[in-house]
């Protein structure tokens, strides 16, 4: 990774700094608005020009800085939900209140498969956003809210943008993407006057923007962890350690099920894994072409 | 003018964020504050960032603390904004948080870039701290016991009426004139001296043979104290005929939850050593009593000075022991009973990683016998559907068909002495070849040196096993001359008079109960398929020493569950497993908290309290000692009250913890005594967790049963809601206690510990000039201040050592952490940039709970920088290396293991007048005359055995309610059955049915204030069940916790009835058809019996109106959640 050194002494002129990242990443507001008249007359067109891995193995990618991806051992899952509200908890999502539930938002989630019978088991998956390198969802957003972040091959939504078609949702093979139906409720930090019952309240975590009724959302792969551990190496005058990023749910995780890193760099702890366990590896939905980055090592049946 | 933005986490905040702020704080009236306080943060954010720096990177925006989720005291860190908690994380410096674990001496600046591991439980901590419903007043009832009419009163206020008494409550109906005693009037014996004497003489009262010698010594106690010391004293006991019951100050009942030990050893002190009351009640027995107390036995040792076998909780030769778990890290093959190492257990966040490394590499074969396939079945190499409360018979299966195939460690086995253990590399050696004698009625102690000859000096610690056919003494822990024995052995001796003594080895009696039975009877006891039970046992003896049969529960949980754990220890002794790596160990265990080692500066709970009580006296659960196992004082044979079999209530055998079912209904009834005042605090609620909460509701809700009860909650809970005050209390993150590890299953040393994280949430008190968050802690003090209770205010700890405020109490505990054990055994100082990063990490906190002089001074200057260190990061913990030596564990047992019991077969049953086996035989749930109580129930027509289980989102009783997140994942338990069960009785999912059993054929909850509904809900079908079986699981069923509408002070505060959702089954629990209040119990260890036969009928429109009326959370739950936590 080159770091300009000019850059990194006027850190204050922060806005520079967009700018630029916009540019090299390819996504400019005059690409969105195109995308939008493409999107409007009906065609599928791409809004970026990218190229895809078609396979798991670790390929240096053109024009990318680094491809963040995640590998999960299913064999070391224990199903207990533990990703899930973590993530809740990191990223200050709502709690719904409707008692439905397809409303229930859950970046992560844990799905089920029962098998009865004679010799009946339960086995847990737990599902982040796979960060599609070809993603549905960006291809149907009409307005270019979701986009991906290129220099870290995240797929991310700028909520101010989000105009709440839900399109995306629909998109989105895995169902990874929610959409506020209601006000977003926070029992530990919404308080009512009431005499005696006064307690006082808690509080967001302040680096994860809290999202509104009418917008989507999903998960970040914990951008604001990324980017706090890139700016501390940046700081620091190096590169980012492989391990040293954890999201909420891999850090969390009591199974030690999860690895997080670069599948760019052909020594981090994920490239490897993903290549020792070839034969055990697997992706979701591979035949429709998302190109997802979610890794899972199979149980062993 | 809005920019593209490239992240979600900058910016942003500072333009749509505000305006839903503003806009949102309208609607919550009075959230301008927080709204402010956000907007403000979120500037400085943003300049954090653009500096490139995360606040949660500095280590002084961290607190460390420890989770109080459930029972495994897992490390964490607090992450803190603005001085309001955000997040929790696990922490890396402890075993828990991290595999392996930070270095401890770690900085503090490298640690806080990484977070550990936690479970959903512990991230949702910060769910029960911001809950919506915790109380922060102190509440009085305005109206009925359970009414849920209740008015703020004055903390000072309050504290004066529980300590003087009078008519409290002369605006309620029917209690106008209803003159209440206060604590000042139970407080009757305050004299120390004066007490001593009582207890001895009432100790050598209890060992007075029973007739006219027994009379006479209650009339020589009388006189005695009629005139003592110039006073009358007789008017400070109970009852003068009956000085065994002790002082009135007995008649004051403590009941404690999640206390844990460093709350514990305060409130010890101040109940026993400051109010004098003997009845201290701990909630064990709801849950793992009998666990503990199957461990205890397995754990005795000699005393040498008598030669009798303890477990003594104290003392010289302390050993204080009651729990032993396997090495997850090693092991290669792990049965477990009920022990749901990924849901529940002490638990799922530091065990899963140990176990799952395992499954992945293939080094594990793990097993799961229980009659519900769990998560942990599921991912098991194997489930083992046993029949509920049978599974005593499958270890005795397993037990015979080593012993027939000659499959144990011989070696282990033969071994009669610590120098033959040693001799052999082993560290420990079992009492199997250990000689006992005949009795009429079957075996009864070991043979000693006094039953053969004249005794000389020495010989009192002998014990004698067979060698090589010939009786010859044996030295128990004796170093020097190795002893090997034979394992089975009969044969006879003369004793001193002549007579024939039938004596055989323990191995031997062993071998005979086992094979009592044929392999395929103990089968079919169990119900399992002896295939099965073959290759169970040869696969546990294919492993060496790095296999383990482990359980939680699944043994304990029933009424002959401390035999059943015993048996457990037996079938592990059998491959001499302990203190091997991958095999079975004591745990890690704990520095000394309470400073009783020479060497540490502060004995808190003994030379630091002037004027302690030494309370007496029968305890109202009737354990038969405080003192540990192994001593019979208080029992019912020894008692003034005996009148022959059956005793009129259920006597048990010895613990500290009580018997949590019994005292209430026990006091209620006043056998031996009445409860005169009782204190419910820490998360208890014997009303909603135990068996008999339906008899425990009828009891609290009864003024003149119940003359005095008050508690401290967090929230309006099941049980305090029948209170007739309510204390506010601090959540975990905001209370201050030094701790010890709960268990056996972490193989490192360590001492949690818990500090306050944010500024409680609750209204302060003002006790001994001090302020302090209104909590147990403070009404402890406040009501010492009251009372003038010795050991406390001013000169408390001694001549110029002030107790003024709680936090005191604990430095000095961290000081003695981090001193340590011995000379050299310190942690380090800490250095001049920790100091300044723990001032900094304290530094939003309020004088009322953290003040640094305030804390520097408790703890002592010269202690001060090792209590930084502990307090930096969360605890003390041994590095990770030293939980392993070689082969072996690092924190060794390295004692003598027990597979036959003395204090087991010394133990005459209550309700039979027979004595126990002193092998740990199996028996079916028997009730209190020793019948097969699920065979009666079941020909009463009750055909279905219930069981309950905990799932991973719950921990204990309280589980879900605050969980919001954890509730959206699991909104609701069920009614679990098997699916062809359920066709065969036209049942099918979803639909809403109840339970019923022999003691509530209307299957009805009543909690005693109007409310009536029916206890059941939605039925789940499952292939995962053993047919036969109904589970459902604990942490549900809410019906206070605020998920119902209360009123204070006039107004209503509307519940949330999500809260509520889900079923409690303990409504239809078997009460024991004898006693009629309590469950079956467990004589020795005192556990409740679970296992309930029961029926599933439909909800009848009746039925479903009152499930509308009265608990309608079943309603709003618009589907059943497609695939629940915990089965298929």
């Amino acid at each position: 990774m080159e770091y300009n050194t000019d850059k990194l002494k006027n850190m204050e002129k922060k806005n520079e700094i967009i700018k630029e990242d916009e540019q090299s990443a390819g996504i400019s507001r005059m690409d969105f608005l195109k995308g939008v008249a493409i999107a409007a007359l009906g065609g599928a067109a791409l809004l970026t020009t990218k190229k895809y891995t078609t396979s798991p193995d670790v390929k240096a990618f053109e024009g990318k800085k680094k491809r963040y991806g995640m590998l999960i051992d299913l064999r070391k899952c224990v199903g207990c939900e533990s990703c899930t509200i973590a993530c809740k908890s990191e990223n200050n999502v709502t709690v719904d209140s409707s008692g439905m539930n397809a409303r229930r938002i859950f970046w992560n989630h844990l799905v089920y498969t029962e098998e009865g019978g004679e010799h009946p088991a339960i086995h847990a998956r737990p599902q982040p956003c796979n960060h599609c390198e070809n993603p549905p969802c960006i291809k149907a957003c009409p307005v270019g809210a979701t986009y991906e972040d290129e220099s870290r091959c995240v797929v991310l939504i700028n909520y101010d943008n989000c105009i709440g078609c839900r399109m995306c949702t629909v998109y989105c093979p895995y169902s990874r993407r929610y959409f506020n139906w209601e006000k977003p409720h926070f029992p530990h930090v919404e308080r009512l006057d009431e005499k005696g019952m006064t307690a006082s309240a808690g509080g967001f975590n302040p680096s994860v923007q809290v999202r509104t009724k009418g917008v989507t959302e999903k998960c970040t792969f914990c951008i604001h962890r990324i980017i706090a551990a890139e700016e501390r190496a940046k700081k620091e005058w190096r590169e980012v350690r492989d391990g040293e990023i954890q999201p909420a749910c891999t850090a969390t995780c009591i199974g030690g099920t999860r690895t997080f890193g670069d599948l760019n760099d052909p020594g981090s702890k994920i490239s490897r894994l993903v290549k020792e366990n070839k034969d055990k590896i697997m992706r979701l939905e591979e035949h429709l072409g998302t190109e997802p980055k979610v890794f899972f090592i199979k149980e062993n049946i | 003018m809005k920019k593209i933005r490239q992240t979600p986490n900058e910016a942003s905040i500072t333009t749509v964020s505000r305006r839903q702020f503003f806009k949102s704080a309208a609607l919550l009236g009075g959230s301008v504050l927080l709204c402010d306080k956000l907007a403000f943060a979120q500037k400085e954010l943003d300049a954090a960032y653009a500096r490139g720096e995360n606040p949660f990177a500095d280590p002084a925006s961290i607190i460390h603390t420890t989770c109080m989720g459930c029972h495994a005291h897992c490390d964490i860190k607090a992450k803190i904004y603005q001085g309001v908690l955000v997040k929790l994380e696990g922490s890396p410096y402890g075993p828990n948080g991290k595999l392996p674990h930070f270095h401890y001496n770690t900085h503090p600046k490298d640690e806080a870039l990484y977070d550990g591991k936690m479970c959903l439980k512990g991230q949702s901590g910060i769910q029960v701290q911001y809950d919506p419903y915790r109380i922060t007043k102190v509440l009085k009832r305005a109206g009925k016991r359970g009414e849920n009419l209740w008015k703020t009163i004055e903390f000072n206020q309050a504290v004066t009426e529980i300590c003087e008494g009078g008519v409290l409550f002369k605006d309620v109906p029917g209690e106008e004139n209803r003159k209440v005693e206060g604590l000042r009037d139970l407080w009757a014996l305050r004299d120390r001296q004066v007490m001593e004497e009582m207890s001895k003489d009432v100790m050598t009262l209890l060992h007075t043979p029973q007739g006219e010698e027994k009379k006479k010594a209650v009339e020589a106690f009388k006189t005695k104290f009629s005139d003592y010391k110039g006073k009358n004293y007789l008017n400070t006991l109970i009852d003068p005929d009956h000085p065994d019951f002790g002082p009135r100050n007995n008649q004051f009942v403590w009941y404690g939850g999640r206390v844990q030990y460093g709350r514990e050893a305060f409130y010890l002190r101040w109940f026993e050593g400051g109010f004098g009351s003997i009845n201290w009640v701990n909630h064990c027995t709801v849950c793992g009593g009998s666990q503990r107390c199957g461990h205890a036995e397995y754990a005795m040792q000699q005393n040498p000075e008598d030669g009798q076998f303890r477990n003594e909780g104290g003392g010289k030769y302390k050993v204080d022991h009651c729990y032993f778990s396997t090495d997850f890290l090693h092991t290669e093959f792990l049965m477990l009973f009920g022990h749901l190492i990924f849901e529940a257990n002490y638990g799922p966040t530091h065990l899963a990683e140990r176990v799952t490394e395992g499954l992945a590499s293939g080094r594990l074969t793990l097993v799961s016998v229980d009659p519900r396939l769990s998560k942990t079945g599921s991912k098991s190499h194997k489930w083992v559907p046993i029949k509920p409360a049978t599974d005593g018979a499958l270890i005795w299966a397993m037990i015979r068909w080593i012993l027939e195939n000659e499959r144990y460690d011989k070696k282990f086995m033969s071994n009669a002495n610590k120098a033959a253990a040693i001799a052999d590399k082993e560290t420990c050696w079992s009492n199997g070849n250990y000689l006992v004698k005949y009795k009429d009625d079957g075996p009864g102690d070991f043979l000693r040196a006094k039953d053969i000859g004249a005794v000389q000096e020495g010989d009192i610690a002998k014990v004698y096993v067979a060698q090589d056919g010939k009786i010859i003494p044996v030295i128990p822990d004796d170093v020097t001359n190795a002893v090997d024995a034979d394992m089975f052995f009969q044969g006879e001796i003369q004793s001193k008079d002549g007579k024939t003594i039938r004596v055989k080895s323990a191995w031997q009696l062993i071998k005979e109960y086992a094979f009592s039975k044929t392999f395929e009877e103990w089968a079919s006891i169990c119900g399992i398929e002896t295939e099965t039970i073959t290759w169970l046992a040869k696969e546990f003896t294919s492993h060496g020493k790095k296999a383990a049969a482990d359980s939680h529960r699944g043994t304990a949980s029933n009424a002959w569950g401390t035999m059943t754990t015993f048996s457990l220890n037996t079938l592990n002794t059998l491959i001499g497993n302990i203190d091997w790596k991958g095999g079975w160990q004591k745990g890690g265990g704990s520095w000394d908290f309470k400073g009783t080692k020479d060497h540490q500066p502060y004995s808190v709970m003994a030379k630091l309290h002037p004027g302690s009580l030494k309370p007496f006296g029968i305890p109202l659960s009737k354990q038969c000692s405080v003192r540990g196992l192994g001593h019979r004082d208080t029992t019912y044979e020894n008692s003034t009250i005996f009148a022959g079999y059956p005793a009129k209530r259920p006597w048990y055998g010895p613990s500290k913890w009580g018997v949590y079912q019994e005292a209430i209904p026990a006091g209620a009834e006043g056998y031996p005594y009445k409860l005169k005042a009782l204190w419910l605090a820490c998360w208890t609620t014997p009303a909603a967790a135990n068996g008999n909460a339906q008899k425990i509701i009828e009891a609290l809700a009864d003024v003149n049963k119940m003359p005095l009860l008050f508690a401290n909650d967090i929230v309006i809970g099941e049980s305090s809601m029948y209170a007739d005050y309510i204390f506010p209390d601090v959540s975990y993150l905001e209370e201050l206690q030094t701790s010890k590890w709960p268990s056996s299953n972490m193989p490192h040393k360590a001492n949690p510990l818990r500090q306050p994280t944010v500024a409680p949430v609750v209204d302060n008190c003002k006790v001994y000039g001090q302020e302090m968050p209104i909590s147990v802690d403070a009404v402890k003090m406040a009501i010492a201040e009251k009372l003038g209770l010795p050991g406390y205010g001013p000169d408390g700890f001694g001549p110029g050592q002030n107790f003024t405020h709680y936090d005191q109490f604990y430095l000095k505990s961290a000081a003695d952490i981090g001193v340590g054990d011995k000379p050299g055994d310190d942690v380090p100082d800490a250095s001049d940039e920790e100091i300044e990063i723990f001032k900094k990490a304290h530094a939003h906190l309020p004088k009322s709970v953290y003040d640094y002089d305030r804390w520097r001074e408790a703890a002592g200057e010269q202690y001060w920088r090792k209590v930084v260190t502990i307090f930096n990061r969360g605890g003390r913990f041994q590095d990770f290396e030293k939980g392993y030596d070689g082969d072996k564990m690092g924190n060794k047992w390295a004692k003598m293991v027990n597979v036959y019991s003395e204090d087991c077969e010394r133990t005459i049953h209550p309700g039979t007048g027979k004595r126990l086996p002193g092998i740990a035989e199996y028996r079916p749930v028997m009730d209190f005359f020793g019948n097969d109580l699920l065979a009666i129930d079941e020909k009463a027509g009750y055909p279905y055995t219930f069981i309950t289980y905990k799932v991973v989102g719950g921990a204990n009783f309280r589980g879900t309610a605050a969980y919001y997140w954890i509730r959206e994942t699991l909104p609701e338990n069920y009614v679990v059955m098997h699916i062809e069960d359920a066709e065969k009785d036209g049942l099918k999912d979803g639909d809403m049915v109840k339970l019923s059993s022999v003691s509530n054929p209307e299957g009805m909850w009543d909690l005693k204030n109007g409310r009536k509904y029916p206890c059941g809900g939605k039925l789940k079908t499952t292939s995962g069940i053993r047919k036969g079986v109904i589970g459902v699981s604990y942490h549900y069923g809410h019906w206070a916790y605020g998920s119902t509408n209360v009123k204070i002070d006039g107004e209503v505060i509307p519940g949330d009835p999500r809260r509520g959702s889900g079923i409690n089954p303990n409504g239809i629990r078997r009460m024991d058809p004898h006693v009629k209040d309590v469950p079956p119990s467990d004589p020795i260890g005192g556990q409740e019996s679970v296992p309930t036969k029961v029926k599933v009928t439909f909800m009848t429109e009746e039925d479903l109106a009152l499930m509308h009326k009265h608990n309608p959370a079943a309603f709003i739950t618009k589907e059943m959640t497609k695939t629940y936590l915990g089965g298929v």
